[in-house]
């Protein structure tokens, strides 16, 4: 469940003060002026499998738009987690390191990393609101569904 | 049609043997063909897998054996590596791969299994990603995104030396080193032990060669690394050979030692207040337990008859174990961070 006012989309939850970086499945939630946390969105968790374990780069990395803040693991299958914004990490979410478990329980609630962000205009770039979020995710889901990634 | 690049490397150095593939995927495109690639390392060595902890490892152990380590960017847990292994990597830009890790493994392992019933084994996909005949797997996979690639790989066991793949592991006791070795004797099989010990490493290349080609719907051509490729190739050795590389991401140590033999076959070794607990799983049930806590009095032999038998989850095992009170309470702390299976 996530912290912020949720909604639904075929039954994954989303949370509406949340912002959706539509090729990487990660969430942003701003959580200052120039500080934004990062997570998986339910499509990201899903489609990743089981997770198992998450590392991420050491604090202070500067990270490009694109570029791994860290890996995750499921089923013997390692993947960078590419970021959505650019910025510099100051915060690894040590629960979610310890257990890798809580990704797969609540996606929305388990932030990853946080950056301090290279400016936020980049933010524009990515999806808000509740319509405009659910018209994506519902699209995302079909996708999904009609390539056999997630079930129907 | 499109083609499939197919690279016999050979036999190649075990260093070579892993930035072999990684290489490849890091040079590939997003329009490039796929990859089939086959090599076969010279010398023995131990693989583990990018999110392990090294000190799984017993890396003195591996220096008197003369075996070297290496890290690879793919999943799973140390793995003892040698000449009588085939390996084979299919490699695909991200986009033409299958989305979803689920879908990826049962496509790009498919083609595998296809092989070794071509070479005349009933061999069959187990779980998500080993490739078994019956309960015994004979070929270990993992997979990855490397650069823009996806890759999956797999081994072709002719033979395997079980003492030796028990000897490089660090673990916790004697006797958990024993009931890991008696696991994988049951559960880690080979060509020859399957009765296959005729096929070559050519027909195995050839089956897995036909095999992929038909199943991505492809023509399967000879190739050579390409100029990229070979960069690549030399960067991750070096990459592979450097210290800090093999050292790994920084990971929380687990609170109980948990070693996979294959795709549902694990063993705990756990330790809370005072007392150890060892317990082998297999297929989702407690084979063998075993509990050291000498102010038990007596209680370990029947705390270990009750665990044996039941369903590896947390619900079940408090059950069982709740007759035993603040004893059973223990043993449960022990063993819990084990049972969900990395």
């Amino acid at each position: 469940m996530a912290s912020g006012q949720a909604f639904q989309v075929q039954g994954y939850e989303l949370a509406a003060d949340r912002l959706y970086h539509e090729a990487s499945h990660f969430w942003v939630e701003p959580v200052g002026p120039e500080r934004a946390r990062i997570g998986l969105d339910p499509l990201g968790r899903e489609t990743s499998g089981d997770v198992i374990v998450v590392s991420f780069e050491p604090l202070g990395t500067t990270v490009a738009a694109g570029a791994p803040f860290g890996h995750i693991e499921a089923a013997k299958f390692v993947g960078p987690l590419s970021s959505p914004v650019s910025g510099t990490i100051v915060d690894h979410n040590a629960d979610v390191l310890g257990s890798p478990g809580l990704l797969n329980e609540d996606p929305m609630r388990n932030w990853l990393v946080e950056l301090e962000l290279d400016g936020t205009a980049q933010l524009e770039a990515l999806l808000s609101g509740e319509q405009q979020v659910s018209e994506w995710f519902a699209a995302e889901i079909k996708r999904f569904r009609t390539q056999g990634a997630i079930a129907e | 049609m499109g083609a499939l690049r197919v690279i016999d490397a050979g036999t190649v150095p075990a260093l070579r043997s892993q930035a072999l593939w990684h290489g490849i995927a890091s040079a590939m495109g997003a329009d490039d063909q796929p990859v089939l690639s086959f090599c076969r390392p010279a010398q023995a060595y131990v693989g583990i897998g990018y999110h392990r902890r090294l000190d799984e490892v017993d890396l003195e152990a591996c220096r008197a054996m003369g075996l070297p380590v290496f890290r690879r960017q793919i999943g799973g847990g140390p793995v003892y590596l040698d000449s009588d292994q085939l390996f084979f990597q299919v490699t695909l830009p991200l986009r033409r791969a299958p989305a979803g890790v689920a879908r990826l493994y049962e496509t790009l392992l498919a083609p595998a299994v296809t092989a070794f019933r071509a070479l005349g084994l009933d061999a069959r996909l187990d779980g998500l990603n080993d490739v078994a005949i019956s309960e015994r797997k004979v070929s270990g996979t993992g997979a990855g995104q490397i650069g823009d690639a996806a890759t999956v790989v797999g081994n072709v066991i002719f033979r395997f030396p079980h003492e030796r793949m028990a000897q490089v592991l660090a673990l916790p006791s004697e006797e958990t080193r024993a009931e890991y070795l008696r696991l994988m004797r049951r559960h880690v099989s080979s060509l020859e032990q399957e009765g296959a010990g005729h096929v070559t490493h050519e027909a195995a290349k050839a089956a897995l060669r036909d095999a992929y080609a038909a199943a991505l719907g492809l023509e399967p051509c000879a190739s050579e690394l390409r100029a990229a490729e070979v960069a690549q190739v030399e960067r991750w050795e070096r990459r592979i050979a450097d210290p800090e590389w093999l050292a790994g991401p920084d990971l929380p140590r687990r609170a109980a030692r948990q070693v996979k033999v294959q795709a549902n076959v694990w063993v705990i070794d756990g330790a809370h207040d005072g007392l150890r607990v060892m317990a082998s799983i297999a297929h989702g049930v407690v084979q063998r337990a075993e509990v050291w806590a000498p102010h038990f009095n007596g209680a370990a032999a029947r705390i270990e008859e009750a665990l044996t038998g039941a369903d590896a989850d947390v619900e079940t095992l408090a059950t069982a174990l709740a007759p035993f009170g603040d004893d059973g309470d223990r043993v449960l702390c022990a063993l819990e961070p084990g049972l969900t299976l990395r």
